[in-house]
């Protein structure tokens, strides 16, 4: 990187984060003033008040602007999804264990004075809590009689309904080709013809009225960086950087109301149109998608002379904006979370809509980007097919061998193939976008997530196991489905899990089904709305089901490898062989192995486990994920949409781990449990291809939502060019036994307890945590002690 | 169908020829190298390994055994007669720790390739396949050949790892069926070999001369342990004798390392080489750049 990309990754990096309160401010005021007006217009009015108040900045070197805030690093907040929680939070933000922002304390009184008393009770987490039936509560809230409370850890949702949803990726390519000018052009359009004395066309007109507002607030946003960079070109003493201000000032004057011209206009165009989005919406996962495609235009429309090296700056410059970005959450939700992830997934390579390879020079160069400046975000995904160039392949194994957890590979035609089975045609089932962690969505044309959560499967289990009381919880919350002891077959155990699985997800998808009516009635997106295909046909708001596509809630299933190991353990041990009782077991389980460490250790040792390429145990482990696969897509959501389920765990193990006591697995209570679609730490002792070939018996193509796949490699292993090449003809391999995805932690274990020893020599040393990269020092102990676990692979 | 005798089969392994790679590790060995990282495969008839560090001397062992082999002495601690042990694995199987482990089963052909098959979409995208080691594959030439010969029915590439020491007709049949051959030198002078090994190298020189001539791939490995066979004088008499072989493509320096030392212990056995430092990075270089010196494309392999 150059000596200005060099400057501005180092103020990123050095930034403290902290909690940044005009959003909040603004946003209420907004809400205050404009009570009775319609809700979707007040909605578009709080964002024109951002876009036209919030503080303005332009950093020395910069040359991508625009920022929600004017310290790198800050999160802005949402009291609309988070007031119902956050004065909880106020005081132990800043020095919380997991993730801790700086805030200031006239900020603090001002949240308490003037922002949190505004939103009280019209929250959705609020929402869901008051509406919640009291059977489906005590599966849900640890303390059901009071607000605040946190999740069970057998279900939960909450990190989503506290924070928002998110999860989609905009239509950037609509302000690109049409500018802000064209889709204005388009609203006015649907607008003249909407008869306003017909009674349905009232909220349609209302819509249309909020993206308008939405969109023209964007505009002025821009130009208010134009004279910004104007006024600041005067002042400027710097011939060079005059000139840079002064192109600045040009392109923000140009973008995003115009098409752009050249490369540079569309990168600002993007951005500004990112900024927009993550000023509006509160959530995760707001990821910019096939950027090397929707880009490329751009790019080769530029003279070929040093075009890739004008670029690379950039683009560079780009990503730090990226990394700049924050998000508050509450400390809860921080244990899923871990690592202040914002899932920014930006795709490269792949296929075209038409099936041809669409890998290209700018997708090589944002690798190239990525491996000069080692940042947190975007989160970097590279889509493999047969096709795939080798050179870029390649390319993405040396990003991968730096230790940053990126970039994240993808099975590119087993995905497309998923996405077919939702009712997509090819075209759209091809052109899908990973965001999030792994999950695909169908581009320009899906809307949010909605709710959603993780299952603790464990958990189901342990109550199988106990006919329905929860240990941890000292409660009946499971269904009765008998002593465990009078079960004559293995059949008995796995149906009643089964029972148990079934009654908690439907549960689950009680609070799914209140909280996607609380959306609807509280929240509205105009501006996401205006670029997602099917809100401005219909006249409808995208928190209102606008979007053409709908699929979800997404439910994601934690702690496969536990259940698997333990109803294998069951049926081996207790069944087939009989070398314990089923009573002998619980009472070990019971007592937590204390004092029963030779059962502990027959459990650990002569039962098969997970991730060894082992049909005793990984049919186990299919039957259980598909088992609740189905389960879940037997829902639907409040838009039609079918719900999907998917193995995604984040950092939901460590959390959901300490409710679950012992496992029949051998895993002691309270321990984490198996991360992602991973074998048990330390369980896998046939190595990476055994791993992979035992997670795609789970019949990956069939969970729509993605299965998630973390590896730890030792960096000598992959040190040589042979070692490299090696590497990529293992994720070539990952992709023909059908696996969804595969992401590597290239870095020993020496380096990790050293960065644990000395975190002053390791600012900068980012690791995967599970969807995301994150930087090691700064998560919490129990995370890293999690990472470190996961076994090392060389040979 | 034939079967042998096979100790591990090791999947994904990056340095034993080319591509990703299935190791196939055959029991028994003429040899007794001193710093050998894999005792356990020396011996041609099954063998208990015992970790007294896992052992709770819960006595499970001693109920199952039915030769006397273990036994719990007057304070109820578990002894293994390992003279008395016939091999059976019954104390392994109950064992609930993992204290005791059979090291050997008695494996067909069909069993091998039905392991080695699972990662054929790897080889197909590496190059790679499976490599027979041990031990040393000559010892059980039959099955070996049999699993090369089943390799090449499926597509599969092969390699196999040698230390040499056979009468060159077996050598030759076997080698001819492999891809690639690993072939081991461990000393340059037939004295020191036989003080290190317990035999003496002119049978295996002799054969790496002749196999040079018929097989057009000959990678020649060479394990470099500190003051035994490091000096410069014998790693260039060494690569005197190699420049002249036609067929040797490559050498190899495999660095000693001491991840086999424990397992001396759980075999009942001392270690040879008890103190004995890991050569350094430039150690390994130095030899690297005596070998390139003569001629010889060379590659230190990490442990």
């Amino acid at each position: 990187m150059n000596d200005r990309v060099a400057r501005l990754r180092q103020r990123m990096v050095a930034s403290t984060p902290s909690v940044d309160m005009n959003r909040a401010r603004l946003v209420t005021q907004v809400h205050r003033e404009a009570q009775g007006e319609p809700e979707a217009v007040v909605w578009s009015k709080a964002l024109y008040k951002l876009f036209t108040e919030l503080p303005i900045t332009i950093a020395p070197d910069e040359l991508i602007v625009g920022s929600p805030t004017v310290k790198p690093r800050a999160a802005q907040l949402f009291p609309e999804v988070q007031a119902g929680w956050l004065d909880g939070e106020l005081d132990k933000v800043g020095t919380r264990e997991w993730d801790p922002l700086q805030l200031d304390e006239s900020d603090k009184a001002e949240l308490r004075h003037d922002v949190l008393p505004f939103w009280e009770g019209k929250t959705i987490s609020e929402r869901v809590y008051k509406w919640c039936p009291e059977d489906t509560k005590h599966l849900i809230y640890m303390d059901p009689a009071a607000w605040p409370t946190s999740s069970t850890g057998i279900i939960d949702n909450f990190s989503l309904i506290q924070k928002g949803i998110g999860t989609v990726v905009p239509n950037y390519r609509k302000v690109l080709t049409l500018g802000v000018r064209g889709i204005l052009e388009q609203l006015d359009h649907a607008m003249s013809a909407l008869d306003p004395t017909e009674p349905q066309n009232i909220s349609k007109i209302q819509f249309l009225t909020s993206a308008s507002i939405a969109l023209n607030g964007l505009v002025r946003l821009a130009h208010r960086y134009a004279a910004l960079a104007a006024q600041m070109a005067e002042a400027e003493p710097d011939a060079t950087r005059r000139k840079e201000l002064a192109d600045i000032q040009q392109t923000c004057s140009w973008v995003p109301y115009n098409p752009p011209r050249n490369f540079r206009e569309a990168l600002q165009s993007f951005w500004f149109t990112h900024v927009a989005v993550r000023l509006e919406e509160s959530g995760h996962s707001l990821s910019p998608g096939r950027f090397d495609q929707y880009m490329l235009p751009y790019y080769i429309s530029e003279p070929t002379s040093d075009r890739r090296d004008r670029a690379l700056e950039l683009i560079e410059c780009l990503f730090v904006k990226f990394s700049e970005l924050m998000l508050f959450v509450s400390t809860d939700t921080s244990k899923f979370y871990t690592g202040v992830p914002q899932w920014q997934n930006l795709n490269l390579g792949g296929r075209t809509r038409e099936g041809r390879d669409a890998t290209n020079e700018l997708s090589l160069l944002c690798l190239d980007a990525m491996i000069d400046l080692k940042v947190v975000q975007p989160d970097i995904s590279v889509r493999i097919h047969a096709d795939t160039p080798e050179s870029f392949l390649i390319k993405g194994c040396e990003l991968a061998r730096l230790g940053t957890g990126h970039p994240k590979f993808y099975n590119e035609d087993l995905i497309a193939h998923s996405m077919g089975c939702k009712g997509l045609s090819l075209e759209e089932s091809r052109d899908f976008a990973i965001m999030g962690c792994v999950e695909p969505r169908v581009q320009e044309k899906e809307g949010i997530h909605l709710t959603g959560g993780f299952i603790n499967m464990p958990a189901a289990l342990e109550l199988a196991l106990n006919d329905g009381f929860w240990r941890f919880g000292g409660k009946q919350v499971g269904v009765r489905t008998g002593d465990p002891c009078q079960f004559a077959s293995f059949k008995r155990v796995m149906d009643a899990f089964k029972e148990q699985l079934a009654h908690i997800v439907r549960h689950m998808f009680v609070v799914n089904a209140i909280a996607e009516n609380a959306y609807s009635d509280l929240l509205s997106s105009p501006f996401l709305s205006a670029l997602t295909q099917g809100c401005m046909e219909t006249g409808r708001d995208l928190q209102h089901g606008g979007a053409t596509y709908n699929f979800g809630p997404a439910v994601n299933e934690i702690g496969i490898a536990d259940v698997a190991d333990s109803l294998a353990a069951i049926k081996k041990l207790v069944f087939d062989e009989k070398r314990m009782t089923m009573s002998e077991l619980l009472d070990s389980l019971a007592r937590d192995f204390e004092g029963r460490e030779q059962t502990r250790a027959e459990l650990l040792h002569h039962a098969p486990k997970f991730g060894n390429d082992d049909d005793e145990v990984d049919l186990i482990a299919h039957e259980v994920v598909q088992f609740c696969n189905d389960e879940v897509m037997k829902y639907r959501n409040i838009f039609g949409g079918q719900a999907q389920a998917g193995i995604i765990a984040v950092t939901a193990g460590i959390p959901f781990g300490k409710v679950v006591g012992a496992l029949p697995s051998g895993r002691r209570g309270s321990e984490p449990l198996a991360d992602n679609a991973s074998p048990y730490a330390g369980n896998d002792l046939k190595g990476p291809t055994a791993i992979l070939r035992s997670v795609a018996k789970l019949d990956p193509a069939r969970l729509r939502n993605g299965t998630l796949l973390n590896m730890r490699l030792s960096p000598t292993s992959v040190s040589s060019p042979e070692g490299l090449h090696k590497m990529a003809s293992f994720i070539r391999g990952m992709c023909d036994v059908g696996c969804w995805h595969i992401q590597f932690n290239v870095v020993s274990t020496d380096i990790l307890r050293d960065a644990q020893q000395h975190p002053e020599k390791y600012a900068d040393l980012l690791v995967r945590v599970a969807g995301y990269s994150a930087y090691f020092t700064q998560l919490h102990r129990e995370v890293q002690e999690d990472i470190i676990r996961r076994t090392e692979h060389a040979a | 169908m034939p079967h042998g005798l096979v100790f591990d089969i090791q999947r994904f392994s990056l340095h034993d020829g080319p591509g990703l790679r299935t190791l196939v590790f055959l029991k028994g060995c003429p040899l007794q190298c001193w710093w050998c990282s894999n005792p356990e495969s020396q011996s041609s008839h099954r063998e208990i390994l015992f970790d007294p560090q896992r052992c709770t001397g819960c006595g499970t062992c001693a109920a199952v055994c039915p030769s006397g082999a273990v036994f719990r002495d007057a304070h109820g601690r578990a002894v293994y007669r390992r003279e008395l042990c016939a091999g059976c694995g019954l104390c392994a199987d109950a064992c609930p720790n993992q204290a005791r482990r059979l090291v050997g089963s008695w494996t067909t052909v069909a069993e091998v390739m039905e392991e080695v098959q699972r990662d054929l979409p790897f080889f197909r995208r590496s190059g790679g396949g499976v490599t027979l080691g041990g031990g040393e594959p000559l010892f059980q030439a039959q099955f070996a050949s049999e699993i090369l010969e089943a390799c090449r029915h499926q597509g599969i590439n092969t390699a196999l790892e040698t230390c040499g020491y056979a009468p060159w007709q077996a050598v030759r049949d076997l080698c001819r069926r492999a891809d690639h051959v690993l072939f081991d030198v461990k000393h340059i002078d037939p004295e020191e070999h036989e003080r290190l090994t317990g035999v003496d190298n002119t049978r295996i020189l002799a054969n790496l001369e002749d196999l040079a001539r018929i097989h057009p791939d000959v990678v020649v490995r060479y394990p470099l342990i500190p003051d035994l066979n490091d000096s410069d004088a014998q790693v260039t008499r060494l690569a005197r004798f190699l420049r002249g072989l036609k067929g040797v493509r490559r050498i190899e320096v495999l660095p000693y390392h001491r991840y086999g030392e424990r397992k001396y212990e759980m075999l009942g056995r001392s270690y040879p080489l008890a103190g004995t430092a890991i050569p350094s990075a430039s150690e390994v270089q130095h030899v690297c750049e005596l070998l390139l010196a003569e001629g010889l494309e060379c590659s230190g392999v990490a442990a």
